[in-house]
C-alpha cells in the first residue's frame, strides 16, 4: 500500500513539477531545483544550486543589487542553509524585496515573505551600528532533499564603484555568477583571486562572470581560510574613459586609496591641550624613543573598545572619531585608536600612519586590486629611528623604518603582533607615499617558552613537581590572554585542568602567573603533587613518562589525506625536566633520543640519567608558512613523530 | 489582581539575560547617591578577594501598587578592580519591546579622586534590536565614558510595564559578581501585605519599610560561579517568587459555579485546587469509548498477567500511533497545522498524534481494561528538586501516565517515543510526581532506575601490533538511561552527521585512532540498546620502549580526563543517574612479546563506598600466552544515590581519582630473547 502511494506521489510530482496548492516557486527555482547533482561525500550537508548577483549601476550612484540564491539540503545537518540573509546600511539602502520559497521532496512548495522575515542589526554588540540585516529562517521546515531559494532586491548609494564576489563559501556549488550592468560606455576591470583569471561573457553594457560545477571546501585542521580558497572576484568599474565618476570613488592603484584615506584620517588627528598633558605625564620618564612610544602604546591598548558607526555608507566606517572626543570618552573602535595613538606620538614629536589592513586571514589582501573594501581593521605604523630595535619594524621606501603595532588588541604588546595579522599586506595610509606593505613576521626564537621542570619521584609512584615556564611572543600573548579574560577562580580551574590532563588526580599546591606585558613576556610557576604519577608494577619496576604536562598546543594531523596546505605559525618551545629517582631504583630503560629536521621545523629530544636523576628534554621550532599539500605526508609524519616521542616512558628497576 | 501574563514574563526572562546591568533610579528623586569615602577609598573586593567588580548595591524596587502598571526601578554601585571587570562595565544595553517603556537611563563614573564623569543624553542611543512579524525589541545603548579600575560605575533606570503584575516574578538574590548589599523594595497591590516563597535560603524576609514598600536584603553575597556536575541553577542560587491567592471558576453550569482558591501559603489547599483543576485531563483521558475498548481488549487478548497486558498497550501506542512531535519529517509548520484532537478515539482512527495524547491513549486504553488511571505531573530534576511544599505549578508538567497496578501505582511515558517500557527519562525519575485522577488526587514519587539497567556493555577483540599499534573491532552497546540519552542525542541526525559526531567523540580520548565500518544501531527503537560497531586502529596506543611495550588494556576509559579536576568545591556534587559499565576485551599479543607483568588493579569494593560505588579490574591470559583478557565491571549511583554534599567532595574526588587511575592501569610486554635474536 505504501508503495503504491509513492508511485502516485511521483506520478503527480512530475506532472505538477514543483507546484502545490496555492503556491509555486518561481521559473529560475524551479529550474534550479531539476539540476541533476554530481555525487557528493556523504557528510557535505547541501549544496548551491544557483548564486547570482545581479548589480545595475545607475550614474546617478544607485546601485541594485538583485540576489537569487538557490540550495538543496543533503542532509538533516544542511538544513541551517535554507536561509535568506540580505545586509543593508539603514543611511543609505534599504532591501526593496525579500521573498523565498522552500520545495519540499514531495513538490510542494511553502512561500515566504514580509510576515516571515526578521529585520534585525548586523552586530548586537555595537553600541550603534547602521548595518543591519533581513533574514528569512526556513531551516526548521527544510529537511534532505528540500530545495530552499530566495529572491533579493536591494537598493544602496555607495561612496565607490568597486565591489568584491566569492563564488563560494564552503559548500559546493553547480552554478554560481555574477553580472553586471553598467551605464552606457562604462567599462568594467576585475581581478581574480585564488581561480585562473575569470572572463566575463559582455553583452552590451553587461558583464556576467560564471563559475560553474565547484567542488566543496572541506574544513581541515590548520588548513588557509575558506576566504583564502574560495575563487572571489574584485570588480572596478569607470565612466567612459577611465574618468573619475562624481558619485563614485575608484581607484587605479594604491596610492590613490592612501591619499583618500588619509583624507579621513589626518584631520581627526589633532591633540589638544588635555591630551597633550596626557602624553607629557605618560613620557615624563621615558628616555628613550622605544619608551615613550611604549608608554603611549600601554595607554592607548588600555582604552575600551567600543564601536559606534554613524554614516557607514558614506564612508563614517573608516574615518574615525577625533581624537580629543576619544580621549575624552577613554573608549573607541580599532580606528579610533590607532587614530589616538597617531595624535598622542604627535606631542612627542613622533609621526605615525594608519595602516588598514584585513584581521582575520593574513592571504585575503591581494596587490592587483587597490581598495579600501579589501580591509576590515586599523592598526599603526610608528616612524621610528634606527636605535628601536623590534621585531615588528620594517623598512618603508619612502617613510623609513616604521614600527608596526595593534592597538586594539591588548594582549599583544608593542614589538609584537596578532598572529593573524602577520605575514599580511596592508595599507600604510600616507597621502601619496602610501604603499601596501607587508606586514612583519616574528621569527620563531622570539615565539618562544621555555619550561623548566624539577620533580622528585617516590617510590610508591608519586610526584612533587614544579613547573617554571618563561613565555615569550605568541606564547605570552596566549597565556596573557588566558590570564586577563578568566575570572581568577576560572582560570586557577584552567590550570589544574591542564596539569591533571598529564598528572591524574594532581594536586595543585600553587599558580603564580607573572605578566611582564611591556617585556612581552609571561612567566608562570606551578607546583603539584600527583599520588600515583608513576606505575608501580610487580613491585620491581617503576614507569613513567618524562613529558610530564603538555605543551598545550598541538596539532593533531590525523588524516591520511587532505585537500588543502597545512598553515604552520612561528613558534618555538624548550623543555627541560629532571626527576630525581626514588631511593633503591635505577634506570632499567629510556627512550631513544630523536632528532627531527625538516623545512617547515625542527624536534628534538635527549634523555640522560645521572646523579640519580632523569634529566629529559624537548625542543621544538617550528616556522611559518604554508605547506603544500604534496608534502603533508611529511609534515603529518613529523608531527605524528612528535606525539610518540611524549608518550615514551622511562623505566626504574628496583636495585 | 494582577499577574505578569505569561508570554510577557518569558519574554522578560529573555530580556534579563541579555541586560549587562540593571540600574534604577532612587525612589522619590532623580538624584545620586553620595559615594562615601570608604567606597572611594576601596582598593581590594570584600565579598570575594577574587572578584573583578563588585556592587556595594544593588536594588530593585517593584512597585505594583497601581492597578495597570507594574514600575521596576533599578540601581546599581558597582566598584571596578581588574580589566575584566572593566570590559564587564563599560557598555550596557537595556532591551524592551512593546508595553514597557524604559525612562530615567542615567550612568555616571566616580573617579578616585571623587570627581565624576555623567553619561550625556546624545550618548544613549535607542536600537531597534529586532523586528518581526509584530514582535519589535528595541534597546536603549551606551558606553560608558572613562571606566577603568578603582572606579565606581553607577547605572539607573526606570522600567514600567503595561497592564502587568508582580505576581510570578522571580528574585534573584544572587547576581554574576559579588553584592555587598542586594535589596528589593516590593509595594504590593491593594497594600497587601508580601506573598512569596523563598528557594535555597531562609535568612532573608521580607520587612516592612517606608511608604508602602517592603525590603528584603542580603548582606554580602558571592557571586554564582559554575561548577562540573552541580545542581542546575534554580537548586543553588537563592530566589524568591511573588505570588499571590487565586480563585479560579472550574466549572459553571446551570445554577452552579464552581470555584477553586489557589492559596500558595497552603500546600494542601494549593494542590487541591491545582489537582481540581488539572482534572479535566483525567476525565478526557478517562472518558468511556467503544472504540477504545475494543481496541485495548484485541491488543491483550493473548496477554495473561497485568504486566504483559500494559506492555501490549505500550508497544501498540509507539509502533501503531505515529508519534508527530518526534517525527522529524514533520516541520513545525507541519504541525501546527495536524488536525485537532477532540477525542481518544480522534487518535485512534488517524493513527497519529503528538507525544501527549500518545500517552492519553495509552491510559485511556490502560483504562478500559479496567486499571485506575491518573495523569501524572511530575516535577524536573533539570531544573530544580520540587517537593510538593513548593506551591508552584509551572514546577510540574504532565509527564506520563500512572496505572495502579494491585497496590502500585507505575508510571509510562510511550509518548517519548524514544522510551522503552518501563521507564521514564531520568528528569522525571526520582522526583515527586501529582498523580490527578477525575476526582481525587495524590503525591507520589517516582522510581529511579538502577545502575545495573543503565549499563555500557563494552567488547573488544583486539590485537597489539610489535610498534605499539591497537587494532581490531569493538562493539558497545548503551542500555536504558544512557542509551536514551544517545537516542536523544541522535534521532533527529542524518547517518553521516552520526558517524561523524561518534568519530569525533573517540578522537577527543584517542587522537591517532582510525575508525572504519562504523555501524550505529537502533537509534530509534525504544526497545533495544543503542549499538555503535566498528573497526579501530590506534597507532602508537602502548608505548614502546628498547625491549618492552607498555599496554593500557582499558581501550574504552584510555584518555578520559579526570572526573575532578579542581581542589575545592563550593556546590553539591550531582549526577543525572546510577550507571554501570561492563567491558570485555581480548587482546592478542604480538609475536615475540611476553606479559611480563599482568597485575590488576586493586578493586574498589562497594563496602567502601556505603555500596554507591564499585569497581572491579581482573586481567588474565590464555594457557598459551598469545591473548590478554580484561574485564572490568564499574557502577556509580547504588541506592538511587547521585547527590552529594560539597563537603564531601574531598572523598569523592579521591574515589573518582583511584577510579582514573585504576581505568589507566598498564602492563608490561618483554620482547623474548628468541625475537631479539631475529
Amino acid at each position: 500500500m505504501r508503495l503504491r502511494m509513492l508511485g502516485v506521489g511521483l506520478l503527480m510530482l512530475c506532472a505538477a513539477g514543483v507546484r502545490a496548492a496555492g503556491e509555486e516557486a518561481p521559473v529560475w527555482l524551479q529550474e534550479a531545483a531539476r539540476v541533476s547533482l554530481p555525487a557528493y561525500e556523504k557528510d557535505v550537508p547541501a549544496v548551491v544550486l544557483k548564486r547570482e548577483q545581479h548589480v545595475t549601476v545607475s550614474e546617478d550612484g544607485r546601485i541594485t543589487t538583485t540576489t537569487q540564491f538557490a540550495v538543496r539540503v543533503l542532509i538533516r545537518e544542511g538544513r541551517e542553509y535554507a536561509e535568506a540573509r540580505e545586509y543593508y546600511e539603514s543611511d543609505a539602502g534599504k532591501v526593496r524585496e525579500l521573498h523565498a520559497w522552500l520545495i519540499k521532496s514531495s513538490g510542494q512548495v511553502r512561500k515566504y515573505g514580509k510576515d516571515d522575515t526578521i529585520d534585525s542589526v548586523e552586530d548586537p554588540n555595537d553600541v550603534y551600528n547602521e548595518s543591519r540585516v533581513k533574514l528569512i529562517d526556513a531551516s526548521k521546515d527544510a529537511d534532505a532533499g528540500t530545495v530552499f531559494g530566495y529572491q533579493a532586491i536591494t537598493e544602496e548609494r555607495s561612496i565607490f564603484s568597486q565591489d568584491v564576489w566569492a563564488f563560494q563559501n564552503r559548500l559546493p556549488a553547480i552554478a554560481s555568477r555574477y553580472v553586471l550592468t553598467l551605464p552606457s560606455g562604462w567599462t568594467a576591470r576585475t581581478v581574480t583571486f585564488n581561480h585562473p583569471k575569470i572572463e566575463p561573457t559582455i553583452s552590451g553594457s553587461t558583464y556576467t562572470w560564471e563559475l560553474l560545477n565547484l567542488p566543496p571546501i572541506v574544513p581541515e585542521p590548520s588548513s588557509p581560510r575558506v576566504s583564502s580558497l574560495a575563487p572571489r572576484l574584485a570588480i572596478s568599474y569607470v565612466p567612459p574613459g577611465d574618468t573619475q565618476s562624481a558619485n563614485f570613488k575608484t581607484f587605479s592603484n594604491w596610492a590613490e586609496v592612501s591619499y583618500w584615506l588619509t583624507q579621513l584620517h589626518d584631520p581627526q588627528a589633532v591633540p589638544n591641550d588635555a591630551l597633550s598633558e596626557k602624553v607629557r605625564q605618560l613620557t615624563a620618564n621615558a628616555k628613550t624613543e622605544l619608551e615613550k612610544i611604549r608608554a603611549i602604546s600601554t595607554f592607548v591598548q588600555g582604552i575600551r573598545y567600543i564601536s559606534i558607526d554613524i554614516g557607514v555608507s558614506r564612508g563614517g566606517g573608516m574615518r574615525p572619531h577625533p581624537a580629543m572626543e576619544v580621549f575624552a570618552k577613554s573608549y573607541g573602535d580599532c580606528k579610533d585608536k590607532a587614530n589616538l595613538m597617531r595624535a598622542m606620538l604627535k606631542v612627542v614629536g613622533i609621526t605615525a600612519y594608519p595602516v588598514v589592513i584585513y584581521s582575520g586571514d593574513a592571504d585575503y589582501v591581494r596587490e592587483e586590486w587597490a581598495s579600501p573594501n579589501q580591509f576590515n581593521h586599523c592598526i599603526v605604523a610608528i616612524k621610528v629611528s634606527d636605535e628601536t630595535q623590534v621585531a615588528t619594524v620594517l623598512t618603508h621606501p619612502k617613510l623609513g623604518r616604521l614600527l608596526i603595532f595593534d592597538a586594539t588588541d591588548d594582549d599583544t604588546p608593542l614589538g609584537d603582533l596578532p598572529d593573524q595579522e602577520q605575514g599580511s599586506l596592508a595599507l600604510i595610509v600616507a597621502g601619496d607615499a602610501g604603499s601596501l606593505m607587508r606586514m612583519p613576521v616574528t621569527p620563531a626564537e622570539t615565539n618562544l617558552l621555555e619550561r623548566r621542570i624539577q620533580a622528585n619521584l617516590g617510590a610508591d609512584g608519586s610526584l612533587t613537581a614544579m613547573i617554571h615556564e618563561k613565555a615569550a611572543g605568541s606564547w605570552a600573548v596566549g597565556y596573557r590572554s588566558e590570564f586577563r579574560h578568566l575570572s581568577r577562580p576560572d582560570y586557577q580551574k584552567a590550570i589544574e585542568g591542564w596539569i591533571t590532563s598529564g598528572a591524574a588526580a594532581a594536586r595543585v599546591s600553587k599558580v603564580d602567573p607573572r605578566d611582564y606585558s611591556s617585556a612581552g613576556r609571561f612567566d608562570l610557576d606551578v607546583d603539584f603533587t600527583a599520588p600515583a604519577y608513576a606505575q608501580l608494577m610487580q613491585n620491581r619496576l617503576l614507569v613513567f613518562k618524562p613529558a610530564i604536562v603538555s605543551r598545550r598546543e598541538s596539532l593533531f594531523l590525523t588524516e591520511a589525506k587532505r585537500k588543502h596546505p597545512v598553515v604552520l605559525k612561528s613558534n618555538a618551545y624548550s623543555e627541560s625536566v629532571s626527576v630525581k629517582l626514588p631511593e633503591g631504583f635505577v634506570v632499567d630503560e629510556m627512550p631513544d633520543p630523536i632528532k627531527l629536521e625538516t623545512s617547515f621545523g625542527t624536534y628534538a629530544t635527549t634523555y640522560e640519567a645521572k646523579d640519580g636523576q632523569v634529566l629529559f628534554t624537548r625542543k621544538l621550532v617550528q616556522h611559518a608558512g604554508t605547506i603544500p599539500v604534496e608534502q603533508y605526508n611529511s609534515v603529518r609524519s613529523f608531527f605524528e613523530k612528535i606525539r610518540a616521542a611524549e608518550q615514551a616512558p622511562v623505566v626504574l628497576a628496583r636495585k | 489582581m494582577k499577574c505578569i501574563p505569561r508570554s510577557l514574563l518569558l519574554l522578560l526572562c529573555a530580556l534579563c539575560l541579555a541586560v549587562c546591568a540593571f540600574v534604577r533610579a532612587r525612589a522619590g528623586g532623580d538624584d545620586w547617591r553620595p559615594v562615601t569615602p570608604e567606597e572611594l577609598g576601596m582598593k581590594t573586593p570584600k565579598v570575594d578577594p577574587d572578584a573583578d567588580a563588585e556592587a556595594i548595591f544593588w536594588e530593585v524596587r517593584i512597585d505594583d501598587s497601581s492597578a495597570e502598571d507594574l514600575s521596576l526601578q533599578h540601581y546599581v554601585r558597582v566598584k571596578i578592580f581588574t580589566e575584566r571587570g572593566r570590559e564587564k562595565y563599560s557598555k550596557f544595553d537595556v532591551p524592551f519591546t512593546k508595553g514597557m517603556k524604559i525612562k530615567d537611563v542615567a550612568a555616571r563614573v566616580t573617579k578616585p579622586d571623587g570627581s565624576t564623569v555623567e553619561i550625556q543624553k546624545q550618548d544613549i542611543f535607542e536600537r531597534e534590536i529586532i523586528k518581526a512579524s509584530g514582535l519589535k525589541v528595541k534597546a536603549k545603548s551606551f558606553a560608558v565614558p572613562n571606566v577603568e579600575s578603582g572606579v565606581i560605575v553607577e547605572y539607573r533606570y526606570r522600567e514600567v510595564i503595561s497592564d502587568a503584575g508582580a505576581s510570578g516574578m522571580r528574585l534573584k538574590f544572587q547576581r554574576d559578581i559579588p553584592v555587598q548589599n542586594l535589596s528589593y523594595y516590593y509595594k504590593p497591590y491593594n497594600k497587601k501585605t508580601p506573598n512569596y516563597q523563598s528557594f535555597n535560603f531562609d535568612d532573608t524576609k521580607f520587612v516592612e519599610d517606608q511608604k508602602g514598600f517592603w525590603i528584603a536584603t542580603r548582606k554580602n553575597v558571592p557571586a554564582l560561579k559554575e561548577e562540573p556536575r552541580m545542581p542546575p541553577e534554580d537548586q543553588v542560587v537563592p530566589w524568591m517568587l511573588l505570588q499571590s491567592v487565586r480563585i479560579n471558576i472550574t466549572n459553571v453550569s446551570l445554577g452552579s459555579i464552581a470555584i477553586s482558591i489557589k492559596d500558595p501559603s497552603n500546600p494542601a489547599i494549593y494542590w487541591g485546587s491545582v489537582g481540581t483543576e488539572k482534572a479535566f485531563l483525567a476525565r478526557f483521558m478517562n472518558k468511556p469509548d467503544k472504540e477504545i475498548k475494543k481496541v485495548a481488549d484485541e491488543i491483550t487478548a493473548t496477554a495473561a498477567t497485568p504486566e504483559e497486558k500494559l506492555q501490549k498497550l505500550y508497544h501498540y501506542c509507539q509502533t501503531e500511533i505515529s508519534n508527530t512531535t518526534f517525527d522529524t519529517t514533520l516541520t513545525d509548520d507541519q504541525r501546527k497545522k495536524l488536525p485537532e484532537i477532540k477525542s481518544l478515539s480522534d487518535v485512534l482512527k488517524r493513527k497519529a498524534a503528538s507525544a501527549q495524547y500518545v500517552d492519553m491513549l495509552f491510559g485511556a486504553m490502560a483504562n478500559a481494561l479496567g486499571y485506575e488511571t491518573r495523569v501524572a505531573l511530575c516535577g524536573d530534576r533539570s531544573e530544580m528538586f520540587f517537593k510538593p511544599e513548593m506551591t508552584n505549578e509551572s514546577f510540574i508538567h504532565p509527564a506520563a501516565i500512572a496505572v495502579k497496578v494491585g497496590e502500585d501505582w507505575k508510571f509510562f511515558n510511550p509518548g517519548l517515543s524514544l522510551l522503552p517500557y518501563g521507564n521514564l527519562v531520568w528528569y522525571e525519575e526520582g522526583v515527586w510526581a501529582l498523580l490527578v485522577g477525575e476526582k481525587n488526587f495524590s503525591w507520589m514519587k517516582t522510581p529511579i532506575s538502577t545502575a545495573e539497567k543503565s549499563v555500557a556493555k563494552r567488547t573488544g577483540k583486539l590485537r597489539l601490533l610489535d610498534d605499539g599499534t591497537l587494532e581490531g573491532e569493538v562493539r558497545i552497546e548503551y542500555a536504558d538511561q544512557l542509551g536514551l540519552g544517545h537516542k536523544l542525542d541522535n534521532y533527529d541526525k542524518s547517518a553521516s552527521k552520526r558517524e561523524e559526531d561518534f568519530k569525533a567523540e573517540l578522537k577527543k580520548r584517542m587522537s591517532t585512532a582510525e575508525v572504519s565500518d562504523l555501524v550505529i544501531e537502533n537509534v530509534t527503537d525504544p526497545n533495544k540498546p543503542v549499538v555503535y560497531a566498528f573497526k579501530i586502529r590506534v597507532p602508537g596506543y602502548a608505548q614502546k620502549t628498547g625491549k618492552r611495550l607498555f599496554l593500557q588494556p582499558g581501550l574504552f576509559e584510555h584518555g578520559e580526563p579526570a572526573v575532578f579536576s579542581g581542589a575545592t568545591r563550593k556546590y553539591d556534587i550531582y549526577f543525572h543517574y546510577p550507571w554501570s559499565e561492563k567491558d570485555h576485551l581480548t587482546i592478542d599479543l604480538p609475536a615475540g612479546f611476553a606479559l611480563d607483568n599482568a597485575d590488576s588493579p586493586a578493586p574498589i569494593n562497594p563496602a567502601m563506598t556505603q555500596g554507591i560505588c564499585g569497581e572491579t579490574i581482573k586481567m588474565g591470559v590464555t594457557t598459551d600466552g598469545h591473548t590478554l583478557i580484561y574485564d572490568r565491571t564499574f557502577f556509580f549511583g547504588g541506592g538511587g544515590v547521585i547527590l552529594f554534599p560539597a563537603r564531601n567532595y574531598s572523598a569523592l574526588k579521591t574515589l573518582f581519582d583511584m577510579i582514573n587511575q585504576a581505568n589507566d592501569h598498564t602492563i608490561t610486554l618483554k620482547q623474548t630473547a628468541a625475537i631479539s635474536s631475529n
